[in-house]
Order: structure tokens, then sequence, then C-alpha cells
């Protein structure tokens, strides 16, 4: 699976991605940084799908994911190719940590592995909350969960923005191991934007912005 | 496994309070729609069925006592209505009269030992009579006897019961079906019967020992005539006998004006709140939308299809607009039925049950209605957030 960025322009406010390009091949684990406001987490929501730039384009195996896939598509392909942990608190506050975690799977109709979601549970230390309401969770909890519902997925590629920020040692340590494991265990592509310094020392490809 | 249905369900659960407000709004507007339609068809039925049930096209009743036979028709404010002389036999002669039917109207004296008071008695002829004569052909009753009599569907009295008026004892014979009019709340006798009454020398003061006495003549016009020169024609030949001729329409007439001034009421307050709900509605959807528009955004972000988004934002507003209307419909029933006879009474007009098969109807059309907000305001709203790309709706940092 190979996914190429070209030349991707997008302007926001008084800032903007000014013609930022790069290749991730089948198995790359690639960190952005960068300052606040340098168009770090508008560069994933375009990898995504999820924003469309100003120009430039987005090739999934060869297929511009802008021009050549309909908005249904690119849906899909969030759902099948690109798992995206967004920074923000995406859960859905109605529903339990549980369902929040399979409902990416199960509200398409496909079934959950439930062995396969307590071990993942488990692994990411969150398993005595699964039944609570994600207001309920602290902030480092509430990470987790987001990562959980992305790996639920099992795409081949995985975007993560700022997965250890705000969290405390040991649970940046749980989602760095758990990242890595994914990498190396299952080839999942990754990017990762993030400030944490700890993710250079498993020596990943690095995209700085300014 | 978490289907749109069961995460529709949670949401509802969850979010007590704005499905609580959501349920109200529906409730009231479904209360109010369907139980001014309701009310509404009542009336204008019992208008229609009194028109009916009278039968005549034609009728003819003592000067004096105009509006006592207008509200004993179709209010059942009970009276004594006597002709001094009656004019049935110069109106045979009229051309284009078909049939003639007399009746005669009594009021119950006050209540003694043996007497129920208040009450309005029509002595009618079972073989001339087209309103209640012919119903009773219908049933089977060929013959009512001098202790026998039919009572109205609103008298509270059944089959084989016994009751007195003018120190008679009568058997009740038959109950008359609903008419809405006048006739729920009456008794029927024969004319025999009622020729006992009147020559006996007790209640002489009231009518002098006479028999054959009549209040009211219905006339039934043959089809080849207008009933308006068939009218004519009656006043001329009775000008001098102090008798008003109505034609049947005409004297429901005022009827018919005052349920138009209830239907022009029923329409305003209807299109008021229709629109109050669809404002409220819209409100409500929109912001609730505009409020959970990151966890549309959020939804998106794992690939969840906009089909399955508004699936589980349709599936949660159907139930609660379910439960809004189904509520309203039953209240409003549980309401209305048990409440029915008060209301006839207190409206002083034609008031008829307008039946399951048309409450089934009017039940539909109130679902129709709130269903129809609710797709314009859903699709309003969705329309409103879907045009957004994912990541604005999900308030990433863009």
């Amino acid at each position: 699976m190979n996914l190429k960025v070209d030349n991707i322009s997008k302007k926001f406010g008084n800032n903007g991605l000014k013609e930022i390009g790069f290749l991730l091949q089948q198995g790359d684990f690639l960190c952005i940084t960068g300052q606040s406001g340098c168009g770090k987490t508008t560069l994933l929501n375009i990898v995504s799908g999820m924003l469309t730039p100003d120009t430039g384009d987005v090739y999934i195996n060869e297929k511009n994911i802008y021009y050549d896939m309909k908005e249904k598509e690119r849906t899909q392909l969030r759902n099948q190719t690109i798992g995206y942990m967004m920074q923000g608190n995406s859960l859905i506050p109605d529903l339990t940590v549980w369902q929040n975690i399979i409902c990416p799977v199960e509200l398409v109709g496909k079934k959950v592995n439930q062995k396969e979601v307590k071990k993942l549970v488990k692994k990411l230390g969150i398993d005595n909350v699964c039944e609570s309401f994600p207001s309920d969770i602290s902030g480092g909890e509430y990470r987790r969960v987001l990562l959980a519902r992305v790996m639920m997925l099992n795409t081949e590629i995985l975007l993560v923005d700022e997965p250890t920020s705000n969290l405390d040692e040991n649970s940046a340590k749980i989602v760095r191991e758990v990242l890595y494991e994914m990498h190396k265990e299952k080839g999942v592509s990754i990017i990762v934007v993030t400030h944490d310094q700890e993710f250079f020392a498993y020596h990943p490809k690095r995209l700085s912005l300014y | 496994m978490l289907t749109a249905n069961r995460f529709a369900l949670q949401r509802i659960n969850h979010q007590r309070f704005r499905s609580l407000i959501f349920f109200f709004l529906v409730f009231i507007a479904s209360t109010c729609i369907f139980g001014t339609d309701v009310f509404m068809e009542n009336m204008e039925s019992g208008v229609k069925h009194a028109e009916n049930k009278i039968g005549a096209d034609i009728i003819v009743v003592p000067s004096d006592y105009s509006d006592d036979a207008k509200e004993v028709l179709f209010e059942g404010n009970a009276c004594t209505i006597l002709f001094q002389n009656s004019p049935v036999e110069k109106i045979k002669t009229v051309e284009g009269v078909k049939h003639v039917s007399e009746q005669l109207y009594l009021k119950t004296l006050k209540m003694d030992c043996c007497s129920a008071a208040g009450v309005q008695i029509i002595a009618i002829d079972i073989h001339s009579d087209f309103a209640v004569g012919e119903w009773l052909k219908n049933k089977g009753i060929e013959k009512l006897g001098e202790d026998e009599l039919i009572v109205g569907s609103d008298c509270g009295l059944q089959v084989d019961e016994k009751i007195g008026f003018y120190d008679r004892i009568f058997t009740v014979a038959a109950v008359l079906e609903e008419t809405g009019m006048g006739y729920d709340e009456s008794a029927f006798i024969s004319f025999e019967a009622a020729n006992k009454i009147t020559a006996n020398p007790q209640y002489k003061e009231l009518f002098h020992e006479k028999t054959g006495l009549s209040s009211m003549v219905l006339i039934d016009v043959d089809e080849r005539y207008e009933t308006d020169t068939v009218q004519k024609n009656i006043i001329n030949i009775s000008y001098n006998d102090g008798v008003s001729v109505y034609s049947t329409s005409r004297l429901a007439e005022k009827l018919v004006r005052q349920v138009n001034y209830f239907h022009c009421l029923s329409y305003i307050m209807n299109a008021f709140v229709i629109l109050l709900a669809t404002v409220a509605l819209f409100s409500l959807i929109t912001v609730s939308f505009h409020q959970r528009r990151n966890q549309v955004g959020s939804l998106l972000s794992v690939g969840i299809g906009k089909k399955k988004i508004m699936q589980v934002f349709l599936i949660e507003y159907i139930y609660l607009m379910l439960a809004g209307i189904v509520s309203g419909i039953i209240l409003t029933i549980v309401f209305l039925l048990p409440l029915h006879s008060v209301i006839k009474q207190t409206l002083h007009l034609p008031y008829i049950f307008i039946g399951f098969y048309r409450i089934a109807f009017l039940s539909f059309k109130t679902i129709g209605i709130n269903f129809a907000i609710l797709l314009l305001a859903l699709s309003f709203s969705f329309y409103q957030i879907m045009k957004l790309e994912p990541a604005i709706l999900a308030e990433e940092q863009v």
C-alpha cells in the first residue's frame, strides 16, 4: 500500500501548508513535527480525505482520492484503508467506551471479535472503564480509547494525531508501545503527528513542518 | 451488536431532557391537531346526521313555538309544543306533498314518586313517521304498544327497563341509535299512549282532556317538485293558521353557520399549532444537529457513511415522534370519549361520534403531518451539516 502526497497546499487564516509532498510505503513509520499552527493536523485531515486541499493531490495506490473518488468512497477508505485517530474530543458521549470502540466496525454491519477487543483494551489499560461513558474517564484514558477505536479497523495505514499529548509517562509509554507493535508485527504504515521526542528513539522517518 | 437502532435508543436514554422536550412538543402538537379534528368532525357529522335523521324536506310548527322546535330538534331542550288546530289535513291537499307525518312533543312534569321529570316525550305514528318510524321498521319493530316506548341513546335506559311519565309506566322496547340531535335525550311513544295522557282529567289544565293533539308536521316532498315551491304553497294555504313553515335545510342553516364558525376557529388553531410545532421542532432539531456536528464529523472520520448517520438520527426522532403522537392520540380519545355526552349537552349543537374508522383516518393524518414536519426539519438540518467537509464538522484545527 503506497501513499503519495504531491505538492499539497492549503491556506487557513494567516497560516497554511505550502507545497508539501512525501511518499509513504508499506511498513513506513513517519513522524511529523513542527510548531503549533504550522498545519500538521491539516495535513492529516487532507491525507485522510477529510479536507480538500487548495492544490496538490493525494494518491493511494496511484488513485487520486480527491479526483478519482467520490465522498462516499473516501468515507469507506477511512473505514477500510486509512485509520485516523483525531486529536479532539471525538468520542460519542452517548455511547459507552466499549460501544465507542466497536462502533466503526459494527455500524457498518461487520461483527467484531470480542476476544480481540478485550485483548486490545487490556493492552491499552482501559479494560476497567469499558462500561463508563466518555465524560467519566480521564484525559489519558480518553486518548487510549480513541486509539483503540481506530485500531479496531485493522487498516493498512494509520494516521495518529498527538497520541501522547497530555498523557502521564506511563500512559504515553503504553501508547507508544502499542503503535510500535502494530508497525512491527502487523506491518502497518503509520504517520504520527507529535511533539513527543520519545518517538524519535524508534528511528522513524521524519518530516518537519515550518 | 451495536446497530443504528440500538445507537438511537441509547441516545434517547442518555439525553433524557432533550428527548423529553421533543416528546412533549410532539405530544402537544398531536393532541391539538387530532383533538380539534375529531371535535370538528363530530360536530359536522352531527349536523349532517341531524338533517338526514329528520328525514323530512319541510317541517311545519306552530309560530309561537318556532324557537322551541329548533331547540328540541337540535339541542335536546325539552318542551311542550301544541298546535291550536293541526294543519295536517290542509297540507295533505297541497300539490307536491308526497308523505305527511305528525309528531307530538310533550315535556314530562316535575318528578314525583313514579315519574321522570324534564324528559322530552315524542309521540309518533310508527307507520307514517319518516324519522324514527323508518328506523324501527329497519329493526323489525312493526308496532309500538300503549305501554311501550323507545328511548334515545343518551337516556341511559336499556331494553325492558321500566320508567314512568305522566303517571303511566312504560317499558323500553328499543334504544335508538345515536343521532347527535335532540332525539338522543327523548323518549318515543305511540299516539295511542299520548292520547291516553292528554285525555287524562288529571292533566286537564295542560291538555284540556283533548286527544289527537299534534306539535309538528313533517312533510316529504315529491321528487318532481321543488321544495321551495311546495313550501310556498303550504305557506299560502295555511296563511291564517299561525304556523311556521321551514325547509329542513333552512332550519339547520343556523347550525351550519355555527359549525362553520367553529370550523374557522379550528382551522386557525390548527394552522397556529402546526406553525408553532414546525418552528419548535425545526429549532430543536437544528440546534441539536449543530451541537452534535462534531459527533457527525467523528463518525465520518472512522468511515461511518452519511446514510448510516442519517439513519441513526432518523430512528431516534421517529421513536420520540411516535411516542409523542401515540400518547397525544390516546389522551385525546381517553378525554373525548367519556366526555362525549357532556360535550354534546354543553355545545347545544348536534354532535355525534364519527366512528373508529374515521378516528383511524384522523390518527394517520396526525402522524402524516408530524412526520412531514420531521422530515422537513431533518432534511434541512442534515443538508446544512453535510455540505461541510468532515474535518470542519469534527472541529479539528484546519
